[in-house]
This record gives structure tokens, C-alpha cells and sequence, in this order.
């Protein structure tokens, strides 16, 4: 099981914030630098991008189709348009084939239920860590 | 086709029908066809791309796919079959090895897209005082 402590920055509350691989499809390779997510079990896809990360990353290259793209709504209610690609995700000795979104001005990573409910996952308020394992221990 | 019913300023209405006029005559139609093409600008201006002018014709694409590669990924272009595989890594790199050329291609995973509600989360950011 791998832990990450708790995130103190930007909220009086911490909040908890994992690193994982991603597989770079336009270039055929596995990321070398770990990109940090933020645990979000309200949002229910598996991975939700910033805009300029989904670009910068080369997931426009993959895209799928338009009429694939699922409507969402932000607290604020807005209504947005979830651009998708799909790749794979590393984390410990596992990979996990993901579903990537982002939409016009989305600046947070976000993980959300789509991966939590294929991993175990362990809040630990007495270390201050929140751990992630890809296998039952 | 569906008809579209809204208020909106009498001097809009009347600058808008000039417009059309000025831009596809007085035949019937014109105005029809210049509401759509607002539309589609205002949904590219807003989203930052073209609305597919043939709605629905992928989804048909798609249909046959899950029939004929169930649970496969797919890299098509302009609704063309370029490559098939089990996972995403395989199709992406067998994609970019036999169509170096192509810049952008259209990832499909052979399974029925759902219609389910969607959620973006439900964190509500406390205000400081």
C-alpha cells in the first residue's frame, strides 16, 4: 500500500492528493514525471484533467468522438462539455485503463469514483496519510 | 428536423431578417438556415469546435462497431476503421506507427456509451471571513 500525507495547502481542512503514472498515447511512453491528482469522491468518472495538461500531455491527439462526450454540471451549475481521450494509469506495480476528461477552463486533476472503486483506499487521520493500494493487502 | 420557439428584441428580430436577407435573398428557407448557422458559431465560439454537421451518423458508426469488435478500442478517422486492439496502448501505438503522418485521430472503445446523469463533484468552498 503506498501513502501520500495529507495536503494542507489552500483549505483549513487537508485534503488528500495521490501521484500516479500516466501513459503518454502521443508519444507511446509512460510519463517519468508522476502527475498529482486530487481525491475526489464527488466526481464519478475515473480522471478529470486541467485543460492545459489534457493539451500539453498530447490527449487531444486521441480524442474520442464528439458525439462520445458526456454533458456535465458544476456546483455552480453550469453546464460544460467533457472532452474525452482514454490511456492507462501506473500506480505501485498495476496499470488501470482510464478514461480521461477535461472541459473548457477546468484547471484541477481530479480522481474520482471511476478508479476509487477498483482500488483500496485507507483515509489515516492518525498518521495524517491517505494510502492507495492496487491489490488486497 | 425540430422547430425552435423564443422572444427576443423586435429591433434584433428586424436587423437580424436584413441580414439574411442580405446574405441568402428573400428566398423561402434563408432564415432556417441562418439560425442554424448561428447556432453552430455560437457552440464553437463557446466551446472552441465544430458541432458535427452530420448528427447522428457516428453514433451508427459506433453501433456496427460494438457489433463487429465488442470491448475492442478503435482508432478511426473520418469514420474509417484504422486500427484495432484489446488495450489502449496497443491501438494508440499501432496507430501512430502505420499513420505518422495523421495529427488527430478518433479513439472509440467498443462498448454502449451511457446516459446516465453525470457529476462533476460535490465539494462547496467554504468563504472566509
Amino acid at each position: 500500500m503506498k501513502c501520500w500525507p495529507f495536503n494542507n495547502s489552500h483549505y483549513r481542512t487537508p485534503f488528500y492528493t495521490i501521484e500516479v503514472e500516466l501513459f503518454l498515447t502521443v508519444k507511446g511512453e509512460w510519463d517519468i514525471s508522476p502527475v498529482e491528482f486530487l481525491i475526489d469522491t464527488g466526481f464519478d468518472g475515473d480522471i478529470l484533467l486541467s485543460e492545459d495538461e489534457f493539451r500539453s500531455l498530447g490527449f487531444s491527439m486521441f480524442e474520442e468522438d464528439r458525439e462520445d462526450w458526456d454533458m456535465g454540471e458544476t456546483i455552480a451549475g453550469e453546464q460544460v462539455i467533457l472532452r474525452s481521450s482514454r490511456s492507462e494509469i501506473r500506480l505501485e506495480n498495476s496499470t488501470f485503463e482510464v478514461q480521461l476528461e477535461t472541459f473548457n477552463g477546468n484547471a484541477e486533476n481530479l480522481i474520482g469514483r471511476g478508479l476509487l472503486n477498483r482500488l483500496l483506499s485507507q483515509i489515516n487521520g492518525f498518521k495524517q496519510e491517505f494510502c492507495c493500494s492496487a491489490t488486497l493487502p | 428536423m425540430t422547430s425552435i420557439k423564443g422572444t427576443i428584441p423586435e429591433e434584433l428580430d428586424t436587423e437580424f431578417r436584413k441580414e439574411v436577407a442580405s446574405r441568402f435573398g428573400m428566398r423561402k428557407g434563408a432564415l432556417s438556415k441562418a439560425l442554424e448557422e448561428a447556432i453552430l458559431q455560437w457552440i464553437e465560439n463557446k466551446h472552441g469546435f465544430k458541432p458535427s454537421s452530420q448528427f447522428g451518423s457516428f453514433k451508427t458508426f459506433k453501433d456496427n462497431l460494438i457489433h463487429k469488435y465488442p470491448n475492442k478500442y478503435i482508432i478511426s478517422k473520418d469514420e474509417k476503421v484504422l486500427t484495432v486492439a484489446d488495450s489502449v496502448i496497443e491501438v494508440t501505438q499501432l496507430a501512430r506507427k502505420k499513420y505518422p503522418e495523421v495529427k488527430k485521430f478518433t479513439l472509440i472503445h467498443a462498448v454502449p456509451k451511457s446516459n446516465l446523469r453525470r457529476q462533476l463533484g460535490w465539494r462547496v468552498r467554504r468563504m472566509t471571513k
